[in-house]
């Protein structure tokens, strides 16, 4: 279903324009515009109560904009909802893990790759012994390289772990584009270290959307970065032009000198 | 073999042996209470599907119990009096076939938990549990109220139904009838629930946020499951009609919802044998119990509360421990 060639560099994959959500006289997010191009990664950060996850929640779905459209591959999906969007290849991963905890790590994958295939009406063949989900899903383990943990449920899984099985789900979906919410959070030095690397290598097949609170990372990974404060994007550029911004400085890096 | 698939079939090898004792021994009695057990487990089946597996607490399964039995007392009715059932320009004849009078009644009870499901799925938790009992209820009422076969005092056939090449008046032959339809759905409903769609459903009723990001309805995943539960608890009404060879509202009432509940939750929920086993728990404590003393309802009370405290698996919970998925 999903076509995974890697599109041109350059072509906008996903875009926001003027989207604008209000919570009673809050205004969380204020005419947000962004654009995600292929071969890129493109981090939104903020301090916190920015309205990062407000936004995360519109492009995923799970929050109707009050104002304001989404782009993603050229179609408008305002309309669509999270499933469909799914559908329509832009996957995610969750600030807080969301897993099937009940379920073994090669089982989520293995749910994950069905639901990317969509066939899931199938009610009479054995869901485990089913080669075209195991092989696909093993794979994508093995990116992860949780193989040796592919049997473990996700309930025994370590939190880095966990984040990992959360990107290989992702993955299995095929997407054409990536929504990543905080990925490196809580994984460790050494888990970030790898996952830094990971994303490295996947942005060139898929473009990502990141929002993470790590800075050397953002600044290590991201090609541009954006800056949210109050629900208003103060500025976009590289990762020099943002250290340099004194706007920036003020409302966020300098938080943490004073 | 898992040990739950141990203790499932000495289990069930146990009441097959009981039942063929009974037939040596002449105790038709016995025969059909075992009959009783089979057909009600038959209707755990079908709610276990949606309870325990997709998490869907309905307390509205008797309106498929009810509306399976009446779909069997309305095609049978209109064979023993020979006048077809005319709805406008649709006439309908009656008949006394047991696999045509089945199908009719998982027709009719999947038929019903469209609208029902679709409108139950809106809601989750203690609101879903409520408006399934407020739909059952109106079916209740519309059968109490509605004169034309039999209103609140029922109705009788007089004969049982009848299936090609036996003699279903006979005890063991329709205890073999029920036991061969209550494995084909056992067996159909163990390979669904291990199949990419009752992934889906479990994974559903776990996370369905997850499900959804992976592209993934879960609300029409629980639907089709609902549909399809509604329909084999249909099954078993046709059956338990066919049984006591008479209908009446009591089918749809709200204490047989409760009941069909017991069963699943005493046995073990989501546990392949658990509306069995608890179906044949809860009948033999009605039929010693109830012969001991007149409230026997009262020890089954205890009994769940013990179950629901301290054993969550119900009774093959207890036999065969912690349960594992896939």
């Amino acid at each position: 279903m999903a076509d995974n060639r890697p599109a041109e560099t350059g072509a906008t994959m996903l875009s926001l324009d003027r989207l604008t959500k209000r919570f009673g006289a809050l205004s969380a997010n204020e005419e947000v515009s962004l654009d995600l191009q292929s071969g890129e990664i493109h981090a939104l950060i903020g301090p916190n109560g920015a309205g990062k996850s407000t936004l995360v929640k519109q492009v995923a779905g799970e929050l109707r904009p009050d104002s304001g459209t989404i782009t993603f591959n050229g179609q408008p999906i305002n309309a669509l909802d999270c499933a469909a969007r799914a559908r329509t290849g832009l996957g995610r991963t969750f600030q807080i893990s969301s897993l099937i905890a009940e379920f073994t790590v090669l089982q989520n994958v293995m749910l994950a790759v069905q639901g990317e295939q969509g066939r899931t009406y199938g009610m009479l063949r054995r869901f485990s012994g089913d080669r075209g989900l195991t092989d696909l899903a093993q794979g994508y383990i093995a990116e992860l390289g949780l193989q040796e943990r592919a049997d473990i449920r996700v309930a025994e899984l370590s939190h880095g772990e966990r984040r990992q099985l959360e990107m290989a789900m992702a993955l299995a979906l095929k997407p054409k584009a990536l929504l990543l919410d905080e990925p490196l959070a809580g994984i460790g030095p050494g888990g970030s270290a790898e996952m830094t690397k990971l994303l490295k290598e996947l942005k060139r097949k898929v473009p990502i959307l990141l929002i993470e609170h790590d800075m050397a990372a953002v600044f290590e990974l991201a090609d541009r970065i954006s800056v949210m404060v109050y629900g208003r994007i103060i500025t976009t550029g590289t990762a020099e032009q943002i250290k340099n911004n004194p706007q920036v400085q003020e409302a966020y890096l300098g938080q943490d000198a004073s | 073999m898992t040990r739950e698939n141990w203790v499932s079939s000495i289990f069930i090898a146990g009441g097959l042996l009981l039942v063929l004792a009974a037939w040596f021994g002449d105790e038709p009695f016995v025969i059909t209470l075992a009959t009783k057990v089979v057909i009600l487990a038959l209707a755990g089946v079908g709610l276990n599907l949606a309870l325990g597996h997709g998490g869907l607490v309905s307390l509205g399964h008797a309106a498929f119990f009810g509306l399976g039995g009446y779909a069997m007392g309305i095609l049978a009715s209109h064979a023993q009096s020979y006048e077809p059932l005319e709805l406008g320009f649709l006439v309908i004849e009656g008949t006394k076939s047991m696999p045509l009078i089945w199908l009719v009644a998982m027709l009719t009870s999947a038929l019903f938990a469209l609208p029902i499901g679709l409108l139950s799925l809106r809601t989750s938790g203690v609101y879903f549990i409520m408006i399934t009992l407020a739909f059952a209820q109106m079916i209740y009422y519309f059968a109490i109220s509605w004169p034309a076969y039999g209103g609140e005092d029922g109705l009788s056939i007089y004969v049982r139904n009848s299936f090609p090449g036996l003699n279903t008046l006979d005890p063991i032959q329709f205890f073999l009838v029920c036991a061969v339809v209550l494995a084909i759905c056992l067996l159909l409903v163990d390979r669904l629930v291990k199949s990419r769609f009752g992934m889906a459903l479990e994974a559903a009723r776990q996370n369905p946020q997850r499900v959804t990001s992976l592209g993934i309805e879960p609300t029409r995943i629980k639907l089709a499951a609902f549909i399809i539960s509604a329909a084999i608890t249909g099954l078993a009404g046709a059956l338990y009609a066919d049984l006591n060879r008479f209908i009446s509202p009591s089918m749809l009432s709200w204490q047989v919802s409760g009941e069909i509940m017991i069963f699943v939750i005493l046995g073990g929920v989501a546990r392949y044998a658990g509306p069995l086993a608890g179906a044949t728990l809860f009948i033999v404590l009605e039929h010693f119990l109830g012969g001991m003393t007149e409230f026997w309802q009262f020890w089954l009370g205890l009994l769940l509360l013990v179950v629901i405290l301290f054993a969550r698996g119900g009774i093959m919970g207890l036999l065969a421990g912690e349960r594992r998925h896939g």
